[in-house]
């Protein structure tokens, strides 16, 4: 039933980001289809486009992430709502902290998941002329995105512990936009930008798989959540 | 097997810095309807949260249906086979009464249907209706189903009736005894409203600044104090010391009323011995009792 409570409380998280992304891909074709012939575009340009395309996943990643344990604090939205209370019912049912945490974690990188797929999908079929792939190609682009947006996740569902949404959203935000910032300067040396391979260098574009990348995102997500889990467990409410 | 329920031993709970509890003992017998009784901030909802594992001890120990509550694995065990009503009576506010009906059974092998179809007649609950569409009240009597049709040994209520009317909190003390009484559930619950401790309790306990003041069978308290009344003939006569065993004394004039826990006969013996001094023996309720030892703090 955990799983229940879960989709119930991402449901309209999730519906919001299907109406707005669908609105933004509506927009997008036909701002494409209006706008005069254009010969093939630029190798900056097409990596534009790419990271451009990513970034929504990117934040539908960090707006469907939570624990499903609301802050100790309550914080002022959560209290607002009638979260805060809600949570000691949760906490008094006879299920582990860990569980609670690693179910509601689950559902939202799941409905993450879906997000990506068919968004990407709907991206393709808009734009036909953008996907000239191998099928073996495709499924990289798709693993690697998950893998890349599960980062950012799994950095939400760490904020998640002692930020209510209010703050958590942007708190990731401020964290994606230092990520450009830094990689923008080339302080941060490319492998380390877990942005990069769902866009500008995904293997659709690259026809690489960005293995240490992957290594390093599957790391930073890990801690995140060993770090969430710790800090749930210790928690008083 | 233990005969407590709950066995509290020199519990120490502080939040940055300020005490809340204070070395408390506590037990709770077993099948029994407890009244746990305290002014605000004596440190009531914070025991009853370690009870449940949402607060950690500093220091001492608690012990719930002979199980740890401080082992994670113990305190799932307990938080199986007990029920919770918060203070706030907050629940999911996504969900209607039904879907949180539906939500929490899974979880208790021994929930009983039965005793979910009366709650939902007799409690007159909207299945339909959101949470947060619900009254306090109503929010109180869903909680009080979602802890009872659990088959719950143990039943921990942080003011349950707080935001009821007066016919409805008949119906959900009537509904205490009749689990405590046919279910042998033991009833753990705090509240402001004396007399409806003095109705249903048969234990109760006042802690006052996080430490118990207190403690024992309400009908064992009400006889173990007595209050005594004399009425002295002039101001001067009024003695400036009484003997031992009297609790508190308050003076009004020439009239001095004394809460005796004992030695009662040598109090009145000694009131007696003073001239002209009148003394009337007075029944105690659980609110006299409840009175002087928050008060005298």
């Amino acid at each position: 039933m955990l799983w229940y409570k879960a989709w119930l409380e991402t449901r309209f998280g999730l519906a919001f980001l299907f109406g707005l992304f669908t609105l933004v891909w509506l927009v997008a074709s036909t701002g494409a289809r209006l706008a005069p012939a254009k010969q093939a575009l630029k190798p900056q340009e097409l990596a534009f486009l790419a990271d451009a395309f990513a970034f929504p996943f990117i934040a539908a990643a960090i707006s469907l992430a939570g624990t499903g344990i609301k802050t100790p604090s309550g914080g002022f939205q959560n209290q607002v709502k009638g979260l805060h209370g809600s949570t000691l019912y949760t906490l008094s049912l006879p299920v582990s902290r860990p569980k609670l945490v690693g179910i509601r974690a689950t559902v939202g990188l799941l409905e993450t998941a879906v997000v990506i797929v068919v968004f990407t999908l709907v991206g393709w079929w808009l734009f036909p002329e953008t996907m000239q792939n191998t099928l073996g190609e495709i499924l990289a682009h798709f693993s690697v995105t998950f893998i890349c947006s599960s980062t950012f996740y799994f950095l939400s569902l760490f904020l998640a512990t002692f930020l209510d949404d209010g703050l958590r959203l942007p708190g990731a935000m401020t964290i994606l936009a230092i990520l450009f910032a830094l990689d923008a300067t080339k302080i941060l040396p490319p492998y380390l930008n877990v942005f990069r391979p769902m866009g500008s260098a995904s293997p659709l574009i690259t026809h690489a798989i960005p293995w240490i990348t992957l290594t390093v995102a599957l790391a930073a997500s890990a801690v995140f959540f060993l770090a969430t889990i710790k800090i749930v467990q210790s928690q008083e409410y | 097997m233990s005969d407590f329920m709950i066995e509290i031993t020199a519990l120490r709970k502080s939040f940055k810095g300020n005490l809340a509890l204070d070395d408390l003992d506590l037990r709770v017998p077993r099948g029994s309807i407890f009244g746990f009784l305290g002014k605000n901030g004596a440190g009531k909802t914070t025991t009853m949260k370690l009870l449940v594992g949402l607060l950690r001890p500093d220091s001492g120990a608690i012990r719930v249906l002979g199980l740890d509550t401080s082992n994670p694995a113990e305190s799932i065990q307990i938080r199986s086979r007990m029920g919770f009503v918060t203070e706030d009576k907050e629940l999911y506010p996504y969900m209607t009464v039904e879907q949180i009906i539906r939500f929490t059974r899974p979880f208790f092998p021994k929930w009983s249907i039965e005793l979910e179809r009366r709650y939902l007649e007799v409690f007159e609950l909207p299945l339909k209706r959101k949470i947060p569409a619900l009254s306090k009240g109503t929010r109180s009597k869903l909680m009080l189903l979602l802890a009872a049709c659990r088959g719950a040994e143990l039943l921990i209520l942080d003011e349950p009736t707080e935001g009821l009317d007066p016919a409805a909190t008949e119906d959900l003390l009537r509904e205490l005894v009749t689990i405590c009484v046919t279910q042998g559930t033991t009833v753990f619950f705090s509240s402001h409203q004396l007399a409806e401790v003095d109705q249903i309790a048969d234990h109760v306990a006042i802690i006052d600044r996080g430490r118990t003041v207190v403690e024992g069978a309400l009908d064992d308290l009400k006889v173990r104090y007595e209050r005594l009344q004399v009425v002295f003939e002039s101001d001067s006569a009024v003695p400036v010391r009484w003997m031992d065993g009297a609790e508190s004394v308050r003076r009004e004039g020439r009239m001095v009323s004394i809460l005796a826990s004992r030695n009662v006969e040598a109090l009145l013996a000694q009131a007696r011995s003073i001239p002209g001094a009148s003394v009337e023996r007075l029944p105690v309720t659980l609110k006299d009792i409840f009175l002087e030892h928050v008060r005298r703090t």
